[in-house]
């Protein structure tokens, strides 16, 4: 078996397990990150890319809506690449509760969260699309981010820097000595080989599988899951990001990324985080909810829906689901009796940046290493290879620098073979193994409206002329990628979705009977 | 035996016609062929209709149950069982004398038209896909035959690609094909008269090869690679209206049979099928309206329906003895979903739907039972008249067919053309068989 040593494990290539990784290499600290699937599989990967301003937290926990207001001013300034700084509109209509109304400035105050009133009418005037009910807005700092490309550009700036992503590999079991952990076991899910990492320290960035990675570890971590989902539209609805100003519920939230806009959520309690289906029932209960704000929700077309878990250890909170706190857990397991192994979880995708700070603390203590970070000020460079997920980017991109013989793999979302090429290579940095799935995750492959009809096809066939591909793994790499996209499409199927639905299935099944080859 | 509209007595303008087909796709044109051919005066409106998005492959069955995959190599034997298990299925009031002369007439019609096409009387056919992937169907373009020929002797094979056509990879068909079809070799060229092309379109392809120096060129190519090749297979570009001249224009040049592999839809061997019965059909006498839609259909005091046909408003009416409607499903445009409930389209026809949206479709897209929404449509009686919510029929005199047709799922079954064709021949027959009745 092939062992491998470095100072710190971190499992979970999610936000938060990317962004210590960065952390630490920026402190000079080797370390590997093990991901049992691919870069943001897991709630980083499943939210609406909304960076908080902290307005939507003040009722119920003050304490992270001031971690979001100063940490969003703080990604503002180092990840600016990131960020679409569109400015947040909170609005009540009709009927909603006019105490909280009146109390939201103040509370917002009292938060150190700056509001600024405006009145309908020219809340209006900037946002069409909002209800001609509204009977108060208050216009915010919230801003949009793109969470594949955050974490992608904490990886790759990590690996810059010397530290190594391991992707496909999930842990087997920790050889536990002398209350330390000495190696962590891995299976290569792909490939079906084993590893073993032997470090110093072992940091639990694994997310809803926070509880399931410290129970190999002879940790009992009991966890509670809340399943939320979203709906993408056609094309973007507001300028700025909407939330009803009212506590926190369902259907209350739109936010514009790019070319989109994502509406959502839902809360459900669940008891499985692995396996998560959006609904119709859902996607009603959102268009429903949300459209009492934003009218148009109720003709336009959506794309598709998604969920995704928030996941938090049970001990945390006597609250359920929604009210559950979004602040972070950073548990020190020398109190389980494991000295060099940490589990950090919860929190939001907009304080990633502060609880892999106060993760990266921790463990330097215990190494015993004196060393400051500097994610607060050092700015997050901008790769090339991670700027192709960004909806609307590559549009742009590619009618400014297209070159004769660039060839559109994605017409939707205008993705070039050069842009292709250039995730690819940056694959090879990221041991990431190249397929249809892990360039979804890296660019707009297979969002836009055909939803990956054409694109799909497309870029097998191209993987394929790059002896990228061979055999039959461009089958395979087909029936995982239309089965992943088919769990988004399904709940928002009806009108012209319903027509492209139909069309797909008459190609891949009725033409190419892919579902019948052996 | 050519008839044409009656004038109308009391206004001239309206024309009355035995049969109005409404749908330009495969049902819709194998309606109008048909009847035609039996003597009927007839109308046909519709949009540019599903068939450009054929493959060229004409399906009847080969899967049933579909929920357990299970392949039968001969389509009749394929259908019988399928009626035995599903007596509500659309082929369950058809009689195989019907299905054989349905097919007799398309195939005769296409050969005669120069678009022939190679069956055999009772197998279906295993052919390759540009995906790599192996397909079964009834029939398929003559221009295809050889490939189907070579896979089944596993001749050596080269299979050319281009530059720029961005759906269509030779490696990816050798590679997929690896285990099955042994001795494929690739080659990738620069099409003829493209330099300064990036992306390069099937249609445009396939209109330069109607010029023999563009084939004399593409051979030139092609030829020193061939070596122990004895099968040359390119993607379904080999021309438009004389496709087979093509394939075999070439084919002489390089001393060898050449083939076309069926490409992603809208694909060139659909606009050839589009273009035939384009052509064909009105010299039979069917009067067409095409890219236009039937706005309005009533049902008048004297037995008769009333269309109103136009783009967005009515430009025609015209009225008919009777209307097979072969709009087809969801692409098609017969039928619409809307967040609660799938409606017809045209007349407001009842739809035989699940209860609820979450019941439409699974959660698995290749879910081996398939979706419960490709089984919605309209129901009908043995008659193909559509029926109301009473269970008698919605009308007298007007039918369904196609794949708007409730109780069936042609795509998992691979019964496309088969279900079209066939229906549209039963419908027809119904609708004389009612009129000779009433005399």
């Amino acid at each position: 078996m092939h062992t491998l040593e470095t100072r710190v494990l971190i499992i979970g290539g999610g936000i938060t397990g990317t962004g210590i990784a960065r952390d630490l290499s920026l402190r000079g600290i080797s370390c590997i990150v093990i991901e049992k699937k691919d870069i943001n599989a897991g709630a980083s990967g499943s939210n609406h890319g909304l960076l908080h301003s902290g307005a939507r937290y003040v009722l119920h926990d003050a304490g992270t809506a001031t971690e979001c207001m100063e940490e969003s001013r703080i990604l503002k300034q180092v990840a600016p690449q990131c960020i679409e700084e569109t400015g947040g509109l909170f609005v009540a209509v009709k009927g909603d509760d006019e105490s909280y109304i009146a109390d939201f400035p103040s509370l917002c105050a009292a938060a150190g969260i700056a509001v600024n009133p405006v009145d309908t009418v020219s809340a209006l005037e900037t946002e069409p699309a909002l209800s001609g009910n509204i009977i108060a807005a208050y216009e915010t700092t919230d801003a949009v981010v793109d969470p594949f490309r955050l974490s992608l550009e904490n990886i790759s700036h990590a690996i810059q820097l010397g530290a190594i992503l391991i992707c496909h590999t999930r842990i087997t079991g920790f050889a536990i000595n002398k209350n330390r952990i000495q190696s962590v076991n891995l299976l290569n899910t792909r490939t079906g080989e084993t590893l073993a990492v032997k470090s110093d320290h072992v940091v639990n960035a694994s997310g809803a599988w926070a509880g399931e990675t410290a129970g190999l570890a002879g940790i009992n971590l009991p966890m509670v899951y809340s399943k939320g989902t979203l709906i993408i539209t056609h094309h973007r609805i507001a300028g700025r990001v909407i939330n009803r100003l009212r506590p926190a519920t369902d259907g209350d939230i739109l936010v514009p990324g790019g070319t989109v806009s994502i509406a959502g959520t839902t809360s459900v309690p669940i008891n499985d985080p692995g396996s998560l289906h959006p609904t119709a029932e859902e996607v009603d209960l959102i268009i429903s909810e949300a459209s009492a704000v934003v009218p148009e929700l109720k003709k336009t077309t959506f794309i598709r829906a998604f969920s995704g878990v928030r996941p938090l250890i049970r001990s945390q909170s006597n609250f359920e689901g929604r009210d559950l706190s979004r602040g972070y857990v950073l548990l020190d397991h020398a109190r389980d009796g494991i000295e060099n192994f940490v589990t950090i979880t919860g929190g939001k995708l907009t304080t990633y940046r502060l609880m892999a700070e106060k993760t990266a603390d921790l463990v330097c203590s215990h190494m015993n290493i004196s060393s400051s970070c500097r994610t607060r000020t050092s700015p997050l460079p901008a790769h090339d290879a991670c700027r192709w997920s960004e909806p609307g980017l590559s549009p742009r991109y590619w009618l400014k620098t297209r070159k004769p013989g660039d060839l559109l793999l994605c017409e939707c979302e205008m993705v070039p073979v050069s842009a292709i090429d250039c995730i690819l290579e940056s694959m090879k940095d990221q041991a990431v193994p190249p397929g249809l799935r892990a360039l979804g995750i890296r660019s707009r492959i297979g969002k836009g409206p055909c939803q990956g009809a054409y694109c799909s096809i497309r870029t097998i066939a191209y993987l394929y002329d790059k002896r990228v591909l061979k055999g039959d793994q461009g089958l395979v790499e087909m029936i995982a990628f239309l089965r992943e996209r088919w769990k988004g499409m399904q709940p928002v199927l009806w009108g012209e979705r319903l027509m492209h639905a139909e069309l797909q299935e008459a190609i891949h099944c009725g033409l190419f009977e892919t579902e019948l080859q052996k | 035996m050519k008839k044409t509209a009656d004038a109308s007595i009391s206004n001239p303008d309206i024309g009355i016609y035995d049969l109005a087909v409404i749908g330009t796709g495969m049902t819709g044109m194998a309606a109008s062929l048909i009847a035609a051919d039996r003597g009927l005066s007839v109308v046909q409106a519709g949009l540019t209709g599903e068939i450009l998005f054929s493959s060229g492959f004409f399906d009847f069955l080969a899967i049933h149950p579909v929920r357990e995959k299970r392949y039968w190599t001969n389509p009749w034997d394929a259908v019988h069982a399928l009626v035995q298990d599903h007596p509500d299925h659309p082929y369950a009031r058809i009689s195989a004398q019907t299905m054989r002369h349905a097919w007799d007439v398309l195939i005769s019609f296409l050969e005669r038209e120069g678009l022939p096409y190679h069956r055999e009387p009772d197998e279906n056919i295993r052919m390759i896909t540009s995906q790599g992937t192996i397909k079964s169907t009834y029939c398929l373009p003559l221009t295809m035959q050889p490939g189907a020929n070579g896979l089944k002797q596993n001749l050596p094979c080269l299979i050319a690609d281009f530059h720029g056509m961005r759906e269509f990879s030779a490696v990816q068909i050798a590679e997929s094909l690896r285990s099955q079809w042994k001795g494929i070799r690739t080659l990738r060229v620069h099409f003829p008269g493209t330099d300064g092309l990036t992306e390069l379109y099937p249609e445009h392809m396939a209109r330069a090869l109607e010029l023999p120096l563009n084939r004399e060129k593409l051979a030139m190519l092609i030829k020193p690679h061939v070596k122990e090749a004895k099968l040359v297979g390119l993607p379904a570009v080999l021309g438009i209206d004389k496709s087979l001249q093509a394939t075999n224009d070439l084919s002489e040049k390089l001393g060898l049979p050449v083939f076309e592999i069926p490409t992603i839809p809208p694909s060139v061997p659909g606009i050839r099928l589009k273009e035939t019965f384009e052509r064909a059909l009105p010299q039979k006498g069917v009067k067409q309206f095409l890219q236009k839609r039937v706005l309005r259909a009533s049902f008048e005091p004297d037995g008769l329906f009333r269309l109103d046909i136009g783009s967005v408003s009515p430009e025609h009416t015209i009225k008919a003895r009777a209307v097979i409607l072969a709009t087809g499903r969801f692409f098609g445009g017969g039928l619409y979903a809307e967040r609660d409930g799938i409606r017809e389209t045209v007349m407001g026809l009842r739809v035989v739907q699940p209860a609820a949206r979450s019941e439409w479709h699974r959660d698995d897209f290749f879910d081996p039972s398939g979706h419960p929404i490709n089984h919605a449509g309209i129901e009908t009686d043995d008659l193909f008249r559509p029926l109301a919510a009473s269970g008698s029929p919605a009308y007298p005199n007007l039918f369904a067919a196609g794949s708007i047709l409730a109780h069936q799922d042609w795509i998992r079954s691979k019964s496309g053309v088969g279900l079209a064709v066939c229906s549209a021949a039963a419908a027809v027959e119904s609708c004389i068989y009612l009129r000779e009745g009433k005399r």
